[in-house]
């Protein structure tokens, strides 16, 4: 069995020792052996999403996964890897057994930034304040339309109404965030930070976001939430076909029959939102598209009555 | 298709007074038939009428079939019409009213009684989420998260048709994605 090291840091006392205990109890039963470490050494890192830390910030600037524990009733944090505290053994074991998957057969990792696609520069940016512990900041991206802002414990992005139209609805060319002394103007509406995750994956450039994999198996671990960000059909039809199988961009376009393209945008919006699980998995069978629905034509007859038909 | 095949049931269920018939109404092309009693529980929801059988709602197709919409009653006393109204639904819609103090525990209620989305595909739409106290949408995913099952929850309010019909949109979608052996079985 691969052994594995991970740290925590910025945890409280009691997570801490719960966590240390649900390791020994996961000995043998987790599909890699964890034993505790230092950041310096660890492979994983466990850290308080708002807590202080410059571990974090240091290991924020890597690739290699972190596990961001938040507190119930606060904002989930916009990571793939997060629980909520308190947790449970099994919540921590689905965890680990995700993130050794993902070791195992690494997914590529994004290029460094000054080697992206200029495109990508806001979303990437995004990506790696959502691995950055909050010190109350804040940081701001300017565009043609105007600048946003965004809290960098991520409960909140600030948006004037010119810019959030342009934004939600198609590619608008924003500078990657930085942090600044200015505040947000008072005509700036407050929005939940996972819209801002979802359309910058959503609208950004054209193919797989750089650090998404071809070759690897996607899933959801939750849904999009459509009640925010109004998805389409289609996407509703993605989430779908990935929340009962782990499917690769061609499955999941042959599957769904829906042009590439259009996947790739809905797993770079699902990636940014911190809902996609990835994996490359050789021995995954290849799954079988599903004959089409006996109830298709009721189906049909129901969406145009009801005036779902697009 | 005939008799219990081509009959196209959606249920929705959820606690007292979270907003079943409301939902229902929003679709229905009549007014659901309604088999509401007098509340004697006003200590745990305080509202005159609350459903003790069902409620009915249909829309008529186009081809001459139609879709029948069931709505169960929200107490647990009437639990064994849950079972019966769950009989053959094509998929199941779970209201739950978080401004409710045990909303988490509702749904896991009502989840595990419709099957957890294994048996028949489940949609949850969450009301009330800006109640003062209210746990947040991520909690119910969260909850949902921990237990393996990937449901889609959604923040809603019945009383918007454009938010019932995302509901029921996403119950379609899951239905044509899923075994379609799986009502014959």
């Amino acid at each position: 069995m691969q052994k594995r090291k991970i740290a925590v840091v910025g945890l409280g006392d009691d997570a801490t020792h719960a966590f240390q205990s649900m390791l020994k109890i996961l000995d043998g039963r987790a599909a890699a052996a964890w034993e505790l470490s230092t950041p310096e050494r660890a492979e994983v890192l466990m850290a308080g999403a708002h807590s202080n830390e410059p571990a974090i910030a240091h290991w924020a600037r890597t690739d290699k996964p972190m596990i961001a524990v938040y507190e119930g009733g606060s904002v989930r944090p916009v990571g793939t890897h997060t629980l909520c505290h308190p947790f449970r053994v099994m919540q921590l074991l689905g965890v680990l057994d995700d993130i050794e998957r993902a070791l195992v057969t690494p997914v590529r990792t994004a290029p460094p930034v000054e080697q992206l696609h200029p495109g990508w520069a806001f979303a990437e940016s995004l990506r790696r304040l959502t691995r950055c512990t909050a010190t109350g900041r804040l940081y701001a991206s300017a565009s043609a339309f105007g600048t946003l802002f965004v809290k960098d414990d991520l409960s909140a992005y600030f948006i004037g109404a010119d810019l959030w139209p342009q934004f939600t609805q198609r590619h608008v060319e924003l500078s990657a965030l930085e942090g600044t002394a200015e505040r947000a103007p008072e005509g700036h509406a407050r929005r939940p930070v996972l819209e801002l995750a979802w359309f910058s994956g959503l609208n950004g450039p054209a193919g797989l976001a750089p650090w998404l994999d071809r070759r690897a198996g996607h899933r959801l671990r939750r849904w999009p939430d459509f009640g925010l960000v109004r998805g389409t059909r289609d996407q509703l039809a993605l989430s779908a076909a990935l929340s009962q199988n782990a499917l690769t961009l061609e499955q999941l376009a042959q599957t769904t029959r829906q042009p590439q393209a259009q996947v790739e945008r809905f797993l770079n919006a699902c990636s940014m939102a911190g809902i996609l699980a990835s994996a490359i998995d050789a021995t995954a069978p290849a799954p079988v598209a599903p004959p089409p629905s006996r109830f298709g034509n009721l189906i049909r007859g129901l969406r145009q009555r009801l005036g779902l038909s697009e | 298709m005939s008799g219990a095949d081509s009959e196209f049931k959606i249920v929705f269920t959820g606690p007292m007074g979270v907003g079943k018939t409301t939902a229902i109404a929003a679709i229905s092309d009549e007014a659901p038939v309604s088999t509401d009693v007098f509340n004697t529980d006003r200590e745990a929801f305080d509202k005159a009428l609350t459903t003790a059988g069902l409620d009915y709602g249909h829309i008529a197709l186009d081809d001459g079939t139609a879709v029948r919409l069931y709505g169960t009653p929200g107490q647990a006393r009437f639990r064994f019409m849950w079972d019966i109204l769950g009989l053959n639904a094509a998929g199941v819609i779970v209201l739950i009213d978080a401004s409710q103090s045990d909303a988490l525990v509702q749904l896991d209620h009502f989840v595990d009684a419709f099957g957890s989305g294994k048996r028949t595909p489940i949609v949850i739409g969450v009301g009330r989420l800006d109640h003062a106290g209210a746990p947040p949408l991520d909690a119910f995913s969260q909850r949902l998260e921990t237990r393996g099952l990937t449901l889609p929850v959604f923040g809603v309010d019945v009383r918007r048709r454009p938010d019932v019909l995302l509901l029921v949109d996403t119950l379609l979608c899951l239905i044509e994605t899923a075994d379609p052996t799986r009502l014959t079985a």
